[in-house]
């Protein structure tokens, strides 16, 4: 799988937790809800019926429009040896962003992590995220005029489903 | 005892880059230990970054972070010397905090 920057169509999740019933246990569990990053993870989930989410729907959840962009980059290992630490890097070389997001395709929750920017703070942010498998890692900026993103594909050879 | 939060900042081209360093399990839920239970969930649920008391970062973080969560961010309109404090909350109900003087 290259690491090529993806702009554009929808894809299917690539890969379920390697821990085979991960996902659905976490589901049924109820923690999908409880783990959620927050009350706006929680607002956007509410739109999105679990399971299967589609990534372009949380997206759009998050704020619409969400257009794919060239001018948010995101910067991780094309190839991962564990699951369990990776790092991120999103970047969006836009004015007055107001959040930054991380999202994946491959783990039970679809938002990693978000980050609310103040004024003076730079469109960018670091941190190390779980991969449960190969697939996309997505990072996205919000502005007043909506969300733009970015997703790059990734290789996982040791899930790091926890 | 080591400091649960660690931050480091470096002055460079007119900004400041800060990482913060926040030891902490950030246990999902799903993993299983050597007897095959289920180990809790503890993670990190938000974090704040204030210089000056001004709020500048607020993060929502969870169960897809790494343990020991690392940030960087850049902050571009920070004095040298400006005090920044980090602020964490977890599924426990535990906080945590800790300043340091800004490059």
């Amino acid at each position: 799988m290259n690491g090529g920057q993806r702009y554009g169509a929808p894809r299917a999740p690539a890969s379920t937790c390697r821990d085979g019933v991960g996902r659905r246990r976490f589901v049924q569990s109820g923690l999908w809800l409880a783990a959620s990053t927050g009350s706006l993870a929680q607002s956007v989930l509410a739109r999105v019926a679990p399971p299967a989410y589609s990534v372009d729907d949380v997206l759009a959840a998050i704020t619409s429009p969400a257009r794919a962009s060239d001018r948010v980059r995101v910067e991780l290992p094309e190839r991962v040896e564990d699951g369990a630490v990776v790092p991120v890097t999103v970047t969006a070389d836009l004015e007055d962003v107001r959040a930054l997001y991380v999202l994946t395709d491959m783990n039970p929750m679809p938002i990693a992590a978000h980050f609310r920017l103040a004024a003076g703070v730079a469109p960018r942010i670091a941190v190390r995220i779980k991969l449960a498998g190969s697939g996309y890692v997505y990072g996205a900026a919000q502005r007043s005029d909506g969300l733009y993103w970015a997703a790059v594909a990734t290789e996982v050879i040791a899930g790091g489903c926890s | 005892m080591t400091n649960p939060i660690r931050i480091r900042s470096r002055r460079r081209d007119g900004g400041v880059d800060v990482v913060v360093l926040m030891l902490h399990p950030m246990e999902s839920g799903l993993r299983t230990d050597a007897d095959g239970r289920l180990i809790p969930p503890h993670y990190i649920v938000d974090a704040t970054v204030r210089v000056n008391e001004r709020l500048v970062l607020d993060a929502r973080l969870g169960i897809a972070v790494s343990r020991d969560p690392l940030l960087q961010f850049r902050l571009e309109d920070a004095p040298p010397g400006a005090v920044i404090r980090v602020h964490w909350r977890d599924s426990h109900g535990e906080q945590q905090e800790a300043e340091a003087t800004l490059a």
